[in-house]
């Protein structure tokens, strides 16, 4: 799955027809995203009432199709959840080589939910007590 | 096709990988140009580092394969002795 | 398969029903020079993983396998899963 966040919607009134009911969402992938979506977004199909400014979880491929109800409908990628919280660890990247691009993606995250950008703290557990 | 350039050790993994080796593939250009992507495949045919293989990615491929509870769809089927490029 | 580094977690209440009682952590991975590529990916964890782990996802129909192997997983709501917490590499 990948996180992104809700940046519009999409109305369509001549669609496949077994999409009649889908309600889909423009969403911008956090991070760089492969394959490369030059146009940084994609469409997914809505099974939680996210909306615009939500981050969201979105899963792509055969999960998005049986969210959707059957392996024959005509989706490649669906919101899953909306995400109350994130927790990230930037010093979790310490490995030879790993900082640039993983930075990059920490602070897009944390500018799109208007917090200050990264800087080093203390892991919290798995269980999670700390906050962003 | 790419360039085997190690192999990985877990003992924490899927039970769908339970006994494969896990190798590290670097995907070349057909030139023999390195690309700066990592694969981990599964091996089935004792490639090692230094091997030039080809890497094939799918279910349908891993399900004719390796079988269908393999918990990767990248798998080593091939190690190339040499190929050969027409440009036109 | 990808390799990568956790580097968080990520909770949701409002989700669909089939992600009910899966652990997400987020992945970062990684090239063939241990770089951080940018891509970040949501992934299931069966395995405790930790943030800091060098570990290696699976993505599809090998992703559903980690959660529960064969043929009959299509109804998994899943398509990355962590597939192995790396102890070596050479």
């Amino acid at each position: 799955m990948i996180l992104g966040r809700v940046i519009g919607e999409v109305w369509a009134t001549r669609r496949d027809t077994r999409l009649q009911r889908a309600k889909l969402l423009v969403i911008r992938p956090h991070a760089i995203y492969e394959p490369a979506f030059a146009t940084r977004h994609l469409v997914a199909t809505d099974d939680v009432d996210a909306g615009v400014g939500d981050d969201v979880i979105v899963c792509l491929g055969a999960p998005a199709r049986a969210s959707a109800g059957s392996n024959d409908m005509p989706v490649d990628a669906a919101v899953l959840g909306v995400v109350d919280r994130i927790d990230l660890q930037p010093d979790a990247m310490t490995a030879p080589g790993a900082a640039p691009g993983i930075k990059r993606a920490f602070d897009g995250i944390r500018a799109a939910r208007g917090e200050p950008a990264s800087s080093a703290r203390r892991a919290p557990s798995r269980e999670g007590s700390g906050t962003l | 096709m790419g360039r085997v350039v190690g192999r990985l050790w877990a003992t924490r993994q899927a039970a769908g990988l339970a006994g494969r080796k896990l190798l590290l593939v670097r995907p070349e250009t057909a030139a023999g140009k390195e690309a700066d992507r990592l694969v981990v495949a599964v091996d089935g045919l004792a490639a090692g580092p230094g091997d030039r293989v080809v890497v094939a990615h799918g279910s349908r491929v891993r399900d004719l394969t390796v079988g269908a509870d393999v918990a990767d769809k990248d798998i080593v089927i091939g190690i190339v002795d040499g190929h050969h490029l027409e440009t036109p | 398969m990808i390799r990568g580094t956790v580097i968080g977690q990520v909770w949701a209440t409002r989700k669909a029903r089939g992600l009910d009682g899966q652990t997400l952590l987020l992945v970062a991975a990684r090239d063939a020079e241990g770089r951080a590529t940018g891509r970040l990916v949501v992934a299931s964890d069966t395995l405790d993983a930790r943030a800091g782990e060098d570990v290696t996802v699976a993505f599809g129909s090998g992703a559903r396998n980690v959660l529960r192997p064969g043929p009959d997983n299509r109804d998994l709501l899943c398509d990355a899963a962590i597939a192995a917490i790396v102890e070596g590499a050479g």
